[in-house]
């Protein structure tokens, strides 16, 4: 009797341990006309969590021009080939597990103030290609994507032909961080990308192939006229570590081999 | 104790759940996520709940896998074997929860699922809608790893040394 009401209890308990969560959120703009960015600006009760993508690849936006404390309104600016995917605050119920219906606080709030269309600057960069061998039914390789930016870089994979293959693309806990060998106070961070690959097996072949990342930064032009890269902005693959064979550095200190980034529309 | 040369063996307490340690620290758990977090919020009652779960969490694992064998009339298992699997699984998906980002929000919509009949049911014994299942809030934070070596004392607690088998 006792030892089924503590287990009773514990059951509870353990189901109550952590408080739920409460979310507002903000109707995302739509995409901006081809080949233009957006520059959303964005007033929230406390700092938004701001998302963007393609279609496939989402990513965190952070605001412009803003590295403390978030002080109620910020800009965001949208890359040209990507759209604003969600806008929201979120926050947590005290008395953690209760019972009681989780509701925002009145003061809680996220709103998109303006949207406008802006001229976009990018700049990209590659690598040489990676190797990936998936012929092994439970091999799943993956490959530690080192870059050096200005900016937070996306990070996109190509393949150099079909393969019966599909990849996931994670951003490393910790960015953007500064190597011991990097000067701190320099405006070129390091972002470190996950790219781990996983075989269809749905599908018969062929199992064997070569992937090749690329980089991406980008920002827009404040003043009118012709938008060009401004010469300080730098996006550099420096290093590609995964599998042994796989052509790419199986070693953690990254290389220099770098091609040099080029500007794009 | 057996005769020289037999090999002692390790039986199980009928109810380990009833030990001291677990209990104090299904109370430690409760008490400090329903009162001392929002009162005093800080590091120490951060990692009181992650150290207290470590210790009785195993135990109630075998309780529940006990329960289960009594219903079902199964024979009796290894159960030594039980509790070091529930310690190990216990471990691993803490370590999991708490530095891997898939797992974390697994774990968050998880368990935000078993808690909603809770709320649906007040919530409708209020006279309001049942609401939407929405996820909980898990703070990742690897230093939350500390609380792991804890899952030790569920094992001294739940194996002691027993007579020796025939």
């Amino acid at each position: 009797m006792a030892h089924g009401a503590v287990v009773l209890i514990a059951a509870v308990g353990s189901i109550a341990t952590s408080p739920p969560r409460w979310h507002v959120a903000a109707t995302p703009a739509a995409k901006a006309s081809s080949g233009k960015g957006q520059l959303v600006t964005i007033e929230a009760s406390a700092g938004p969590t701001v998302m963007a993508g393609n279609g496939s690849i989402g990513r965190l936006l952070r605001p412009e021009g803003q590295a403390g404390a978030w002080t109620g309104r910020a800009d965001y600016f949208v890359p040209p080939s990507e759209a604003l995917t969600s806008v929201g605050i979120t926050g947590t119920c005290s008395g953690g597990g209760s019972c009681a219906k989780c509701e925002p606080p009145p003061t809680a709030f996220v709103r998109i103030v303006s949207t406008v269309e802006v001229e976009p600057w990018v700049l990209d960069a590659s690598s040489t290609p990676a190797n990936i061998d998936l012929t092994a039914p439970e091999s799943r390789p993956s490959f530690r994507v080192v870059v050096a930016a200005t900016r937070p870089p996306a990070l996109a994979v190509k393949l150099a032909a079909p393969m019966a293959a599909g990849f996931y693309v994670s951003e490393m806990p910790g960015n953007p961080y500064v190597d011991p060998k990097d000067d701190p106070q320099a405006a070129t961070k390091r972002y470190a990308f996950s790219v781990s690959w996983y075989r269809d097996t749905q599908a018969a072949g062929p199992w064997v192939g070569a992937w090749t990342p690329s980089v991406t930064i980008s920002g827009y032009c404040k003043e009118p006229g012709p938008c060009v890269v401004p010469a300080s902005e730098s996006v550099t693959i420096l290093s590609i570590e995964g599998p042994p064979g796989s052509g790419a550095a199986s070693t953690s200190p990254p290389r220099g081999a770098a091609p040099a980034g080029s500007a794009g529309p | 104790m057996g005769a020289q040369g037999e090999r002692p063996s390790f039986d199980l307490p009928e109810y380990p759940l009833l030990h001291p340690v677990p209990l104090f620290a299904l109370a430690t758990l409760v008490v400090n996520d329903h009162v001392l977090k929002q009162r005093h919020p800080g590091w120490v009652t951060g990692k009181l709940s992650d150290v207290a779960g470590m210790v009785f969490f195993p135990l109630f694992l075998l309780a529940v896998i006990d329960m289960g064998g009594r219903l079902l009339g199964r024979a009796r298992f290894r159960r030594d074997r039980v509790l070091l699997m529930c310690a190990q699984a216990t471990a691993i998906v803490f370590c999991a929860v708490k530095t891997w980002a898939p797992a974390t929000e697994l774990y968050e919509w998880g368990l935000g699922l078993l808690q909603w009949p809770f709320r649906a049911l007040v919530a409708i014994l209020g006279g309001g809608s049942p609401g939407a299942v929405g996820r909980v809030a898990l703070v990742q934070d690897v230093t939350d790893l500390v609380a792991v070596p804890f899952v030790a004392l569920a094992l001294l607690v739940g194996v002691r040394r027993g007579p020796p088998r025939a």
